[in-house]
């Protein structure tokens, strides 16, 4: 009999994003040691079929949508290589588009070079965001080692409601009916654009990624602690600094960041909750760009703070995107939503610490990788941070040519510079 | 003997969970179970899974304590639910052979033929809403078409209106009868409102400052064709109803005050 499982909201609505993104969320780790094959298998295999959602693919006949479970193999799942250009494999494999219509949502890779190992993880941004994927992450190597070495069945994985109604579980009632009374639109309204070049059916997706180095990184926070300032905050002030001078905006206009938050903050205790999305956007808006960094930096922090004080924050919009997929057939849904709904054409999902010793195989960290959100067709852009063993990752995934490569690296050291310019009141 | 014989304590751990419950279908629950469980097994291994033991403790965490109760209460919903069903359809045969046999004495007995015949009209009536009604108990069950639940509805109001018809005008002979056909219109949107208040619809709202105009002004003509009130009060009876459409609006939008949350968002700079 063929099983199904309910597309939840987030699952529809990042379907719904298909013509922004390519919607898959990408994993890089190195290891020092060659992964067992055996192992791996096993693992994934047992997480899979913890979490259904993986081996089934997106049915959309235009009246509802759900999810049909499917058979696979591992070998459908797991791709085994020794590259000969190791740079180019990677890339090939992270940038690969996996259709929602695909048997499987997520894909991995282990790519053996000089006795090391690289780990690649692929999947579709509607099964889980990035919050679940690291969690994914570490309870997969949690599952690698008790398996690898005590012989303990993999089976370490939360199960349970996907919907993005568990947001709620841990409100009061009074709480609970204010938070789904929050009617409200909340879309980016700002022109102001990444100055990449004009769509062509050339473009090609890429991952452009810059690291800082674990002493920059570590400069950067004690400098945000002086500042009062989080590593976000930075980061974002550093962003609007860097765009204004890549994209030579008016120095007086208004400019808005799309800034990813998990909304899991909400609960006490996601254990019961299956993989899925909990994430929104708040809106990070700066009236000007400022004398400097510094009070650009201000800007942020200010713009931050009214959304910290908010107790629902990123929960508005929710209850209006349910009304609209109940009370219509699919098709009319997503063309009555796509009205009210406007992509952030500026987006940045600081997805924060990959916990090297969470993520160890074997009794090996990982020495190298980063976790990125989806590719983004222009002219949008997502930048993504992601901090291992205390080097900060930025990345940036793009459909684009070459010139859109120049403006992305350019991008990079304007943000290199800027960080570095908060990062030396660190010395003073 | 199954191909999965080495995984003999699934049979021990349906039966350490299902103990104490011996409700009639547990022993068919439990076969389905452990078909179930030793299906999935073998799917498991046919993904690639070369350690059979990882394919036993996988199985087992899926068939937990809870699932598999969980399960259980499900399945004597469900088997409760085919009893009815298939006890309906005998039940409705049984109930209109009755009327048959019992309009026929009567007729044979007493020499009189009209209007007996409502009897088996009556219980066609009886036969038709009770399977209506399992229609809509049937999907309010499992949440879904909710517009064929409300359509059901309709359905069971209009069946026993043409009943409520017959009865008034052959039996009692009134002459303005036909109004059941007006009142039943009106007995829709009510019945709507019931519907989407026993089934805790979202838009409820909706359904009352809809009903209340609709059936004042249902019952406004009624009651003018009956001479019961003046044809001249129809603009203080919409003003009326409008006038309590406003307060349950107000009421609603009293209630919900206390959960309208201002956010300190929205200042601009």
């Amino acid at each position: 009999m063929v099983k199904r499982l309910n597309a939840e909201l987030w699952d529809k609505m990042h379907y719904l994003f298909r013509d922004f993104n390519d919607r898959m969320v990408h994993v890089e780790l190195h290891y020092d040691f060659e992964i067992d094959l055996d192992v791996l298998k096993t693992v994934i295999i047992c997480m899979l079929e913890k979490a259904p959602v993986l081996h089934s693919s997106f049915v959309d006949n235009k009246l509802m949508t759900y999810w049909r479970v499917n058979d696979y193999s591992i070998d459908d799942v797991l791709t085994v290589e020794r590259p000969d250009n190791l740079k180019e494999a990677i890339d090939d494999f992270l940038t690969q588009y996996i259709p929602p219509e695909d048997k499987l949502q997520i894909r991995f890779a282990v790519f053996y070079y000089e006795g090391k190992s690289v780990l690649l993880v692929v999947e579709n941004h509607m099964c889980m965001d990035g919050g679940d994927l690291k969690y994914f992450m570490k309870a997969f190597c949690k599952n690698y080692n008790d398996y690898a070495e005590n012989k303990i069945s993999p089976l370490e994985l939360k199960t349970g409601s996907r919907s993005y109604e568990k947001v709620y579980k841990d409100f009061s009632q009074t709480e609970q009916r204010m938070a789904r009374n929050l009617y409200k639109n909340v879309c980016a309204k700002d022109d102001h654009k990444f100055p990449l070049t004009d769509n062509d059916i050339r473009d090609r997706s890429f991952i452009a990624r810059r690291k800082l180095d674990a002493e920059c990184f570590s400069k950067l926070r004690k400098a945000g602690k002086k500042l009062g300032a989080t590593v976000n905050d930075t980061l974002t002030a550093a962003y609007f600094y860097s765009l204004y001078e890549l994209a030579d905006f008016d120095r007086n206009d208004s400019v808005t960041i799309s800034c990813a938050i998990d909304l899991r903050r909400h609960m006490k205790d996601t254990g019961d909750t299956g993989i899925t999305n909990q994430t929104a956007f708040m809106q990070c808006n700066i009236p000007r760009l400022g004398d400097n960094i510094f009070e650009t930096l201000e800007y942020t922090k200010k713009s931050v703070e009214k959304f910290k004080n908010d107790k629902f924050m990123g929960l508005y919009g929710l209850p209006l995107l349910k009304l609209g997929y109940s009370i219509m057939p699919q098709a009319a849904s997503e063309q009555v939503i796509k009205i009210g709904y406007s992509n952030p054409l500026l987006a940045m999902s600081n997805i924060g610490i990959l916990e090297q010793d969470k993520l160890s195989l074997s009794g090996h960290e990982p020495f190298d990788g980063f976790m990125t959100g989806a590719v983004k067709y222009k002219p949008y852009v997502l930048l993504s941070a992601t901090s291992l063993g205390g080097v900060l990752t930025l990345s940036m995934c793009v459909r684009g040519n070459d010139e859109d490569k120049a403006i992305v690296d350019r991008f990079f050291d304007l943000m290199e510079k800027n960080i570095d310019e908060i990062s030396k009141k660190a010395d003073e | 003997m199954s191909t999965f014989n080495e995984y003999n304590d699934y049979c021990d751990h349906i039966e350490k969970i299902m103990k104490g419950r011996n409700e009639d279908g547990s022993f068919k629950y439990k076969s389905r179970v452990l078909r179930e469980m030793e299906l999935r097994t073998k799917e498991i291994l046919k993904r690639g899974l070369g350690d059979k033991k990882v394919a036993h403790d996988l199985v087992m965490d899926e068939f937990s304590e809870k699932n598999v109760i969980d399960g259980y209460n499900e399945f004597l919903a469900q088997e409760k639910e085919k009893r009815i069903a298939r006890r309906l359809p005998v039940a409705s045969a049984l109930i209109m052979l009755a009327s048959v046999v019992i309009y026929l004495a009567i007729g044979f007995v007493t020499g009189v033929w009209h209007p007996t015949w409502l009897i088996i009209e009556g219980c066609a009536t009886a036969v038709l809403i009770n399977a209506m009604f399992f229609g809509v108990t049937w999907f309010d069950r499992r949440k879904r078409f909710y517009i064929l639940m409300r359509l059901i509805v309709m359905g069971i109001v209009m069946v026993l209106s043409q009943f409520m018809f017959l009865v008034l005008r052959i039996p009692m002979h009134i002459q303005k009868a036909y109004l059941i056909f007006l009142a039943s219109l009106a007995m829709m949107f009510i019945g709507d409102l019931i519907l989407a208040t026993v089934t805790k619809q979202k838009l409820l709202i909706f359904n009352y400052l809809v009903t209340i105009p609709v059936v004042t002004v249902f019952a406004y003509v009624i009651l003018g064709i009956l001479h019961i009130i003046p044809w001249s009060w129809g603009a203080e009876i919409i003003l009326l109803a409008v006038v309590v459409d406003l307060v349950v609006l107000w009421a609603f939008i009293r209630h919900n005050r206390k959960y309208i949350y201002k956010p300190e968002v929205n200042e601009e700079w």
